[in-house]
């Protein structure tokens, strides 16, 4: 079965980049990630011979990793046997290859743990019609790592309804909409964004229902400007009243990444 | 940030993405289920969410709409009277059968949840 691990944005990064590699191999049959095909460059004598090996590597069973263009799209595929446990060594290796990827590619959607497909064209039929989609999600993570912020600590108290007067069924409407927003902010740690803002390229907001986690930032940043990032970070926590956010990454952009099964 | 705040962070932030495998563990088992013994309760639990599949569907659109200033304040309070009635009659159904509201969230294996 073909095993999905990305799709990609297939521009080479350099000289010795994947497309070079490309030329000198041909396309490769094994699916790890998806990225807008790229017209082929004329041969230039004084370009350097690329290397002979693999560069995208092995899979999470030591399967060689090969690209595919499907539905408009680049995607790095492997070929396993059978469907993969999530066991902690396999998700590993799994973040492994996805890391090794965003090194290769300038822009990487990373699939989710267990995407697999009985063929390419399983795989070409789910991508149809997503093309659209999937360029702009390559777009939006272009040269960015993702960067993630769990917030624990106190929620803020809900926003209080509007009081002009209106009847049950406005009211209903209202707070269903005020719900809707509040799943997707976390204005506890505003001031906290406020001082990230001119590093993020991107945000998502999750947030959680219960317990002490209050939710989740998920931010594009730049590659190279994790460490400014942290920075801020560290220069603005004292701003969000004794809650406390934790920050890990940099992380491939996983939650940039449309899935593709779905 | 102290030595002891940051050790008090990562538990913190163990402790939640425990609850949330729990949470999407409990989640994933129970499916539709074909035991004659509970056919009923299986029918009635996917024709409900069908139902509040749509419901949830229209109020989404809804909200839309009156975000967009397209509908009348009497239409946003009887398109709201309306949509929570039908809540109301749904959650009613349900709890006669023994589900409560999160039941009537389908879990359609790798595709996710319904709703």
């Amino acid at each position: 079965m073909l095993y999905l691990y990305a799709i990609v944005d297939a521009e080479p990064a350099g000289p010795e980049g994947y497309q070079g590699q490309q030329r000198q191999q041909g396309p490769k049959s094994y699916l790890g990630a998806v990225v807008p095909e790229v017209p082929a460059v004329p041969d230039v004598p004084d370009v350097p011979a690329p290397p002979s090996r693999n560069l995208l590597g092995e899979g999470i069973a030591g399967e060689p990793l090969r690209l595919v263009h499907l539905s408009g799209l680049s995607a790095v595929v492997g070929d396993l046997p059978d469907r993969p446990e999530p066991d902690r060594e396999s998700l590993e290796r799994q973040d492994a290859v996805a890391r090794r990827l965003a090194e290769i590619f300038q822009a990487i959607l990373p699939a989710r743990f267990g995407e697999v497909f009985s063929d390419e064209a399983a795989l070409a039929s789910k991508l149809a019609g997503r093309e659209r989609e999937m360029t702009e999600a390559l777009a939006r993570v272009r040269g960015c790592v993702q960067m993630t912020l769990r917030v624990f600590g106190e929620p803020e108290a809900a926003p209080k309804p509007e009081t002009e007067e209106t009847g049950p069924g406005s009211r209903y409407l209202a707070a269903r909409r005020r719900e809707a927003e509040r799943a997707r902010s976390l204005p506890e740690i505003e001031p906290l964004r406020e001082a990230l803002r001119p590093l993020l390229r991107a945000e998502r907001i999750e947030r959680a229902d219960s317990g002490p986690l209050l939710g989740t930032a998920y931010h594009l940043v730049l590659r190279g400007q994790d460490g400014a990032y942290r920075e801020a970070l560290e220069a603005a926590r004292e701003r969000i009243g004794g809650r406390r956010v934790a920050a890990t990454g940099p992380w491939p952009p996983y939650a940039f990444a449309p899935e593709a099964a779905s | 940030m102290s030595r002891q705040d940051q050790i008090r962070l990562e538990i913190e932030e163990i402790d939640a993405l425990r609850a949330e495998i729990e949470r999407q563990a409990a989640a994933a088992a129970p499916r539709w289920n074909a035991d004659p013994e509970e056919v009923q309760k299986s029918v009635a639990r996917l024709v409900l969410a069908l139902v509040e599949f749509l419901r949830k569907l229209m109020e989404k659109q809804a909200i839309r709409r009156m975000e967009a200033g397209t509908l009348t304040d009497d239409e946003v309070e009887n398109v709201g009277l309306a949509l929570m009635k039908l809540e109301e009659t749904l959650h009613d159904i349900a709890g006669r059968f023994g589900l409560a509201p999160d039941d009537l969230n389908l879990d359609l294996g790798p595709l996710g949840r319904l709703i």
